[in-house]
């Protein structure tokens, strides 16, 4: 039987129940883990630091989504200023504002947390039932050559031309409807559509119908773990909040998790707090042709890097496209010859590459309690990348480029570390079972727990994560929870 | 949350105009104009409102010093940033680094947002460029 959502929480804050679970952060992590507790019939709770979007209230524009659906409007910088970090901050967290491509893990990525973590059933086949149940919550999709635009189309010749493997992406979407005039572009600040598989369609709204409670707008701030109970307390909406929860998980990502330990006092006793944070860092280049591509339209995402030199060498390519705001960011210099280049918006083509990163970074505060993330991007991750960017020059060689430009600026999207999981205090956060090391009320469900960068996509196997977290919590099998039919009279179901 | 009071006084207006001048000076062949000509400075009280408040207060110091150079020094000093960003990762090539980011971002945003709209909802800017996209709700 499902739960119905707690009356009092409609009336006030105040008079909130005790519950078996609170979990911060409504992302990959926490919005999976929120669904499978609340179907086996526990009470959660779950907090989201941003707002709930409708499909319809999405920003039509980039700058209204920056500032509506990221931290910090949108960029934020490592302490160095060499890498600019982009993460979402809306119910759903960061699967609202990302592409969506959801590739499962191979083995060298589980053999290498294997040997990180201590634990041995990380691999291709102790992971392959937890991707299982979770793909089943999601409709996923191949990106047809229909649906290719100019960019695709370039890449794809130059992959073939220089005889590199390429594959077609997949895609967490329902019905896009491509070749209806859909710029899948929009949907970087939420989809309108519904259709990408955003957290916001798929777990909440089973989390919802299994009774599991959502508060929106709620900066959690820290966690007091007692020895029967734990305490969350925060703002909403500039008033003070406070939870109270047997367990508590925290599935804020990678650098909010963090942040929420080490501001509830955990430094001290977690050694390996903060450590050990990738990012996948991004080398931008964009390439200029005579020809019209318009690289932001249809599928700007189609295609990808299959090529097992690349995976060696420790890269990938990504066919990849940014609107304006995006483009003249990561566009090198400004003034005149910026804006001519801007102008020939239509003829941009764009490659990056997607370095696997083996210099660890580290999350921090600063005295203020602000963050604070150091990121080098050091010698191996600059070799990865100029290895990367060599192909991309012969690529748009290959195929006719007028001009190659290359940014200068490198970002990072996929946040991931910093609560490592594994068996070692001294090396990690969160153990086996996703509980803090000595504080078995608190638990980890998110990309902070990555012992290192496995250079494919991440959000998959966070929610992954999430299934296997939640076995581990309820001690026993969890199937897929299915969809129920609507009753009449029922707005949402 | 971003804070919804920010003061941005004339002052702040005039700056980040002369600085926007110089970095986007307009490009009338394929029709974008300059910086101070698009009203795209009304945005940025609202984008530095939700960055972190003590960046917000340094980056306002350096905007009215720069205002105060005459056009060409201030491009001189966008390209020393430049450069220096290229440099290793010690003291100055940080703060050239995160000093650029934090001149060129806001400014760049502002003007290529494309909320400089007319009675159609087209922005001239975007017009300029050939980027439009839709997405249909259903
Ligand atoms: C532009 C972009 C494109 C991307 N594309 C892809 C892609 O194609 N494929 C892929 O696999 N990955 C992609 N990613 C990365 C992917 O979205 C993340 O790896 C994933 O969402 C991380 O999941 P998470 O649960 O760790 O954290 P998140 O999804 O970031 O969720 C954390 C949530 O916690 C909330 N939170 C944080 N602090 C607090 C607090 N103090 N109180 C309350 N709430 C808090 C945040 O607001 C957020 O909603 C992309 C990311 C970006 C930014």
């Amino acid at each position: 039987m499902p739960k119905t959502a707690s009356p009092a929480l409609a009336s006030s804050l105040g008079a909130l129940p005790f519950y078996d679970y609170i979990i911060v952060g409504s992302g990959a992590g926490g919005s999976p883990l929120a669904c499978y507790l609340a179907a086996a019939g526990k009470r959660v709770l779950l907090l989201e630091a941003g707002r709930e979007w409708q499909a319809s209230q999405y920003p039509d524009n980039e700058f209204d989504a920056s500032l509506a659906l990221m931290w910090n409007g949108g960029a934020e910088p490592s302490r160095d200023g060499r890498l600019t970090f982009l993460r979402g901050r809306a119910l759903g967290g960061g699967t609202v504002v990302n592409q969506c491509l959801l590739d499962r893990f191979d083995d060298d990525a589980f053999s290498s947390w294997a040997a990180h973590s201590g634990i041995a059933s990380f691999s291709s086949a102790g992971m392959a039932r937890h991707y299982q149940v979770t793909e089943a919550h999601l409709a996923l999709k191949t990106i047809s050559e229909r649906d290719w635009n100019g960019n695709a189309r370039l890449y794809v010749e130059g992959f073939e031309k220089l005889g590199h493997r390429w594959a077609p992406l997949r895609r967490g979407q329902r019905h896009c409807a491509v070749a209806n005039g859909n710029d899948c572009l929009r949907c970087l600040g939420g989809c309108p559509r519904d259709s990408k598989q955003s957290m916001a369609v798929t777990f909440l709204p089973l989390a919802r119908q299994a009774g599991a409670d959502i508060i929106s707008e709620c900066d959690v701030q820290g966690v007091v773990h007692g020895s029967r109970s734990v305490t969350v307390y925060g703002r909403r909406r500039g008033e003070r909040v406070q939870f109270h929860a047997a367990r508590c998980v925290l599935a804020a990502g990678s650098f909010g998790s963090t942040a929420l330990m080490l501001r509830s006092g955990l430094g001290d006793r977690l050694p390996a707090l903060g450590q050990g944070f990738y990012c996948h860092p991004q080398f931008v280049t964009f390439a200029l042709y005579d020809q019209l591509l318009d690289s932001h339209r249809g599928s700007f995402q189609a295609v990808k890097s299959d090529d097992p030199a690349f995976r060696a060498a420790g890269f990938k390519l990504e066919n990849v496209f940014v609107g304006p705001m995006g483009a003249a960011y990561l566009l090198p210099g400004f003034g005149r010859r910026h804006l001519a280049t801007m102008a020939a918006y239509r003829h941009l083509a764009c490659i990056e590459v997607a370095v696997r990163d083996v210099t660890p970074g580290r999350i921090g505060l600063h005295g203020n309690g602000r963050l604070r993330v150091e990121k080098p991007v050091g010698r191996a991750e600059r070799r990865r990348a100029r290895a990367g960017l060599a192909v991309i020059e012969q690529i748009y060689r290959a195929t006719g480029a007028r001009r190659v430009i290359h940014s200068p600026f490198n970002i990072g999207l996929h946040l991931m570390g910093g609560c490592a999981l594994g068996t070692r205090k001294a090396s990690s956060v969160v153990n086996p079972e996703f509980a803090v090391h000595g504080l078995p009320r608190l638990h980890v469900v998110d990309g902070s727990l990555f012992p290192d960068a496995p250079g494919i996509n991440p959000s998959l196997t966070i929610m992954a994560l999430a299934h296997r977290a939640a076995e581990a919590m309820l001690g026993a099998t969890v199937r897929p929870v299915s969809r129920m039919p609507c009753t009449a009279g029922q707005e949402v179901c | 949350m971003p804070r919804t009071e920010f003061a941005f006084t004339a002052a702040d207006r005039r700056a980040w105009n002369r600085i926007g001048d110089a970095l986007l000076p307009g490009y009338p062949q394929a029709g974008l104009p300059r910086f101070s000509a698009t009203g795209a400075v009304e945005l940025l009280p609202r984008l530095l409102a939700a960055s972190p408040p003590d960046d917000v207060a340094a980056l306002r110091i350096v905007v009215r010093l720069l205002a105060w150079l005459p056009c060409p020094l201030i491009r001189c000093v966008l390209h020393l940033l430049r450069f220096g960003g290229r440099a290793g990762g010690s003291f100055p090539g940080n703060a050239c680094r995160l000093l650029e980011l934090g001149l060129r971002g806001p400014l760049l945003a502002c003007y290529y947002a494309g909320l400089d709209r007319d009675a159609e909802g087209a922005s001239a800017i975007h017009t300029a460029i050939g980027y439009r996209i839709s997405c249909d709700s259903e």
